[in-house]
């Protein structure tokens, strides 16, 4: 885990060097050209992004759980797209909104009680909302900016095995008979939690077009994402559910479109 | 037979309905009369909708599951919600894309022998989307005809549920772990993917220069088979339950456009 987040704040930082170095290659050019046709040279006043990037959680109990399913260990990280629109409000202040989702999937054959089965446990999260952003330094093509999404997300678990050879009969059997002595060998739960969050975050931008730019993100996630309140189905859990976290470090690259 | 009478109706209509107005043949013969109709051609220049429908259906398979699951049989139609974007290309052509979303659902609660009682549930829904391929160029007053189709792809599921009402974490985490227990808080869903064609025949009525109220009626043609259910990532041995989905579908919508 920790060597991923060294090579993702180190590829970070190469990328951030890069994009403050790059702008010397053509810093007149750009004045000259898109100067008087863009925002005072730098920014679009409307943008379309899309960036993948990575987001750090803590896993929690379900570290026992997928040991107890005879699954490899969750990394603990996960993959998450994210879109954004956002549009200029003044010189250096945007907004706009966001949407984001990801997972994490493990899987796994096992032979149990000299049967082979095949089970999954997957992590995942989304979420969207408003997103605001201040640009406070711009050099050049180069931009760094302050902003943080603020909105509801959805976290979800999801734990499904089956047995090999899956029937129709096979797949409805724990359905037309008796719960209580029926295995369910072939089935699957999804519970999952609703939640409040905020993604404070930096971005810097480097436009190397005068409608394309590519950006590199950082941020944190602050959520109100506990133990209680987990759902399946329309029920709630008794109890405590899984003790994961999501209030952890992202990294995001992406391309941002705009004019 | 049923998708041939329907789009043998719908053919006929696109070939009657020209006779209404036949001076209106071109762009410039499209100029609307009143205030709602004010535009260069039969409709919007562009217009987006939102729309719910009820797609027919019918699957003895799934009844019988009901049935077995001590549930109500499904009443053959699949409810849910829509939208699609077109914009006018010319002579009355307008082309864009949509999508939509349909369930059923039958719920209930199982009582076991031992006296244990569930909620059960078993649902199908249907989605999908595509490319849009529209004509009409027909006005009667502020009142739009057409006729046209979506080519595209979508899924349908099947699910089953039951539940004990009360569980917590360690009731739903244990069915997961060493040899599988009972299936008292579980779910089983199958899908399959499909391609598809959906004619339809539409009347658009302009309340407004920016908005429309519109009715469609259409049939829904798909490669969905018996062969082909997956549960997660494992093809489902043998045949599936069959679900006949290659039927009318009728819906009721709002477009805006300019």
């Amino acid at each position: 885990m920790r060597r991923v987040f060294a090579a993702i704040a180190a590829l970070l930082l190469g990328i951030i060097l890069a994009l403050l170095l790059a702008p010397h290659a053509r810093a007149a050019k750009w004045e000259e050209d898109w100067g008087p046709i863009r925002h005072q040279g730098y920014l679009f006043d409307g943008q379309i992004g899309y960036s993948a990037g990575y987001q750090l959680y803590d896993a929690g109990g379900l570290l026992q759980q997928a040991k107890d399913m005879q699954l490899d260990l969750p990394t603990e990280g996960m993959v998450v797209h994210q879109f954004t629109m956002l549009g200029s409000a003044s010189e250096r202040v945007r907004f706009g909104g966001s949407f984001f989702w990801g997972s994490e999937r493990i899987t796994g054959a096992m032979s149990i009680a000299g049967d082979s089965f095949s089970r999954e446990l997957t992590t995942s999260l989304c979420g969207g909302g408003f997103l605001l952003e201040y640009t406070p330094l711009v050099y050049k093509r180069f931009a760094l900016s302050a902003g943080t999404l603020i909105g509801a997300g959805t976290a979800n678990i999801h734990l499904r095995q089956d047995d090999g050879t899956v029937s129709w009969g096979e797949a409805t059997s724990p359905y037309r008979n008796d719960p209580a002595t029926t295995p369910g060998n072939n089935t699957k739960i999804d519970i999952d939690r609703g939640f409040f969050l905020l993604h404070p975050h930096l971005t810097a931008r480097y436009f190397i077009l005068n409608w394309m730019a590519i950006e590199g993100q950082a941020g944190w996630q602050f959520d109100t994402l506990n133990e209680d309140g987990w759902m399946l189905h329309s029920n709630r859990l008794s109890g405590k559910g899984p003790d994961i976290s999501f209030r952890q470090p992202f990294f995001r690259l992406g391309i941002a479109l705009g004019g | 037979m049923r998708w041939k009478t329907c789009f043998g109706i719908v053919l006929l209509a696109g070939v009657l309905l020209p006779t209404v107005e036949v001076a209106a043949q071109t762009d410039a013969d499209y100029e609307w009369k009143t205030w709602k109709t004010r535009r260069s051609h039969a409709g919007f220049n562009g217009h987006g909708s939102f729309y719910y429908q009820g797609q027919t259906f019918e699957s003895k398979a799934l009844d019988n599951q009901a049935v077995a699951m001590g549930l109500d049989k499904f009443d053959g139609i699949l409810w849910g919600f829509g939208g699609y974007g077109l914009g006018h290309v010319g002579n009355g052509w307008r082309i864009g894309g949509g999508g939509f979303g349909v369930e059923a659902i039958t719920t209930g609660i199982y009582t076991s022998a031992g006296g244990d009682k569930y909620n059960r549930e078993l649902s199908v829904a249907l989605g999908g989307g595509g490319f849009m391929v529209e004509y009409s160029p027909w006005m009667i007053g502020p009142i739009n005809f057409g006729v046209g189709g979506l080519l595209g792809g979508g899924g349908v599921a099947v699910e089953m549920r039951q539940d004990k009402g009360a569980f917590n974490w360690n009731d739903l985490r244990y069915q997961y772990t060493g040899t599988p227990t009972a299936a008292e808080n579980v779910s089983t869903d199958i899908t399959q993917g499909f391609f598809m064609f959906r004619p339809y025949a539409t009347i658009r009525v302009h309340v407004l220069d920016w908005m429309a109220v519109e009715a469609v009626g259409g049939y829904h043609l798909s490669t969905l088979s018996q062969q082909g259910w997956f549960f997660g990532d494992r093809q489902l041995s043998g045949k599936g339950p069959e679900l006949d989905i290659n039927r009318p579908f009728f819906r009721v919508g709002v477009a805006f456009g300019g």
